[in-house]
């Protein structure tokens, strides 16, 4: 036992290699396969490339373009006395294209909360097409974690006016979600299969910065309702807290056309002591004419650092390892007639600050909604939340009136 | 969550990654996925319907091609090339079929301005109609003689369910009906409409 704490690193995750090593093996083994398959597929376009510089067609056509969306609308809570607030947003997203291997596409989000202006990247990424099936990001991009946060959270696209509470970004009105995932600093590499007639498989696999712990190191940890779960920030900060990378992924089956299932998962380590937070993901979508179904749900576990250091400096190898779960699901229906498209949408989820997924310490919204569409991409979406937390923490109901606009 | 549930969950983290990594790098060697022609414009943009129908409307509502111009849909689709995992040849086919949309939108209202335009006096035949319809890509979106896309609805039996005039108007103005219809506005003459329809009535529209 001394001759091992001799060698043994100021980490802790070294004196416990057969556990806390093994995602870092995966990682050095990903990488390996993740040149291997680069080298691959760069292979075939360097060789018919000699005579100019690869990846660039002669002259390329480029094109600047500006979408995005805005937002603006107006919303009633009801919590004991009720309050109501108009608020709006807007999230300009600037591509620039150039030729047929390169985007760069990069968000902004702009809004106003009690009197100052935030202003926030949302996301700014390079996409590189390497050949018809592979893609390679770079930059502070979305996560594939679940379907949500990549797919559907603009807020055209979203058919409710608010935000599964599950994850996304906080800062929001309304309730925090509880796992703040949306965008993170990295690298992917994203493929996809045509199998014909609207089946497919698509995969993304990515390494990014990963989970931090906001406010460092155990002092606010214990503050937010002193529940062990602490609470975590993706993509906020360039300075990674640890130097261990965030892996995951996520493969898509289209199954049919109109049927999709998704499963994606992560691993990282979100402090210095070999704390881990695993999170897996399943997602479907089924359509059926004008009706669509959605649900994703998620797990999350905690492995907390449990090497405790005594006063000798050896460390405990036997000390009991902490590990915590939580996790929450959606499912919405919507069907659309006309210009009027009504949804419901059912979230489960545990409490921010609570150790487990019991329906003690649980919490659930219904949120029933209707949207007008003037265009394909804008409608005026109303929504009401009904909230029911069996925890402390109380969640007002809210009455959400928006109109979103994509451009 | 089970002990045994919890240690499934775990080793699967252990080899789900890697094997997600292998099939990328497997599909990246062996790409023998399906591959269209590209030769031919008309197939190549009636492929782009058909990706158009199956794929556009997945995550949010179909986007009209009027809304942007060739170039800009060129961004636009690498932007959902990206975001949607979309293969090489459908970014390229959905860019053909949005791009001969504008062109067949913009061809036929110019068409429509100078006052003698010859096509006014072509015979209306559902020959006619077939090559009209093909060239249009309407099988993208619709099911004609049993083939087709399913993000409108199939037009075989469509005799049956709407008289002759609702089909004529719609053929003609796509948003009559529906302000947020996503069904390009070809701007056919009435000549070319009442080929279309003689089309559809051949082909089992009733
Ligand atoms: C996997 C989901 C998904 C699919 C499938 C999809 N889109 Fe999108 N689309 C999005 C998201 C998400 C945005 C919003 C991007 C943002 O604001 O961050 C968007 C935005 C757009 C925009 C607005 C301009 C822009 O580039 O942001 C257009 C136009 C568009 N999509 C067209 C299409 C077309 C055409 C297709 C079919 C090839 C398609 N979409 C398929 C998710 C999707
Ligand atoms: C980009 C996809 C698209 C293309 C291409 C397209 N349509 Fe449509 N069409 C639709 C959609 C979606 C609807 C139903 C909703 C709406 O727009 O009213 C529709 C509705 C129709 C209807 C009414 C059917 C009913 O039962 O109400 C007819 C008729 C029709 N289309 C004919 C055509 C013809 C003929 C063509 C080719 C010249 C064509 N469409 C091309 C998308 C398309």
């Amino acid at each position: 036992m001394a001759a091992f704490t001799d060698y043994a690193r100021p980490y802790h995750g070294v004196l416990h290699e057969s556990r806390v090593m093994t995602p870092r093996r995966i990682g050095r083994r990903i990488c390996i396969v993740l040149l291997g398959s680069l080298a691959l597929a760069l292979a075939p376009e360097l060789a018919t490339a000699q005579s100019t510089v690869p990846f660039i067609d002669e002259l390329p056509s480029h094109e600047f373009l500006v979408v995005g969306y805005g937002t603006a609308g107006w919303q009633l809570t009801a919590n004991g006395a009720t309050q109501n607030t108009f608020f709006g947003s807007l999230s300009p997203l600037f591509l620039f294209q150039f030729g047929d291997h390169f985007l760069y596409e990069a968000e902004l989000e702009f809004d106003i909360e009690e009197g100052v202006t935030n202003t926030s990247l949302e996301y700014a990424q390079i996409d590189f097409f390497l050949n018809d099936q592979l893609t390679l990001v770079a930059g502070k991009f979305l996560v594939p974690f679940g379907v949500f946060g990549e797919r559907l959270h603009p807020t055209w696209i979203n058919k409710l006016p608010s935000r599964p509470p599950l994850y996304g970004h906080g800062g929001e009105s309304g309730p925090q979600p509880l796992l703040p995932i949306l965008a993170d600093f990295g690298v992917m590499l994203r493929g996809s299969w045509d199998l014909g007639k609207g089946k497919g498989i698509t995969g993304s696999a990515y390494v990014t910065q990963g989970p931090s712990v906001e406010g460092a190191h155990g002092e606010e940890e214990e503050n937010h309702g002193g529940g062990l779960i602490p609470e975590f920030q993706f993509g906020e900060d360039v300075t990674d807290i640890n130097n261990d990378k965030m892996l995951g992924g996520r493969l898509a089956l289209v199954l049919a056309p109109s049927f999709e299932i998704d499963l994606s998962g992560f691993t990282g380590e979100f402090d210095d002591d070999g704390s881990r937070l695993n999170a897996y993901n399943v997602a479907a979508e089924y359509r059926f004419g004008s009706t669509e179904f959605r649900g994703e749900g998620f797990i999350m576990r905690y492995d907390f650092g449990e090497a405790e250091d005594h006063d000798d400096g050896a460390t405990d190898e036997h000390a009991e390892r902490v590990t915590a779960e939580t996790g929450g699901f959606y499912v919405q229906a919507s069907h659309r007639i006309g210009p009027w498209e009504p949804i419901i949408r059912w979230t489960r989820r545990s409490d921010a600050t609570a150790a487990t997924f019991d329906t003690d310490a649980g919490y659930s919204q219904l949120t029933f909604g209707l949207d007008y569409w003037f265009a394909p991409s804008i409608a005026l979406m109303a929504g009401l939340e009904l909230n029911d937390s069996r925890s402390h923490e109380e969640v007002p109901n809210r009455f959400v009136v928006h109109w979103a606009f994509g451009f | 969550m089970s002990t045994t549930a919890k240690n499934l969950a775990w080793s699967a983290s252990r080899w789900a990654l890697p094997s997600l990594i292998g099939l990328l790098a497997a599909g990246c060697a062996a790409s023998g996925t399906v591959e269209r022609s590209v030769e031919d414009p008309i197939a190549l943009s009636n492929y782009g319907a058909e990706v158009y129908g199956y794929s556009c409307a997945r995550c949010h509502n179909a986007r009209a091609a009027v809304e942007r111009s060739d170039r800009e849909w060129k961004a636009a689709a690498l932007h959902m090339r990206a975001r949607a995992n979309l293969t090489g040849p459908q970014a390229r086919a959905v860019i053909a079929f949005l791009s001969s949309v504008n062109a067949a939108t913009t061809a036929g209202a110019l068409a429509r301005q100078a006052p003698a335009a010859p096509e006014a006096e072509e015979p209306p035949s559902a020959e006619r109609g077939k090559e009209l319809a093909t060239a249009a890509g309407c099988a993208g979106c619709h099911v004609i003689g049993g083939v087709g896309g399913a993000l409108g609805p199939s037009l075989d039996g469509v005799l049956g369910r709407r008289d002759e005039d609702f089909i004529r108007r719609k053929i003609a103005d796509p948003r009559f009906d529906n302000p947020n219809s996503v069904m390009p506005n070809f701007r056919f003459s009435a000549a070319r409409v009442e080929s279309i329809l003689a089309y559809l009535k051949s082909v089992g529209g009733k």
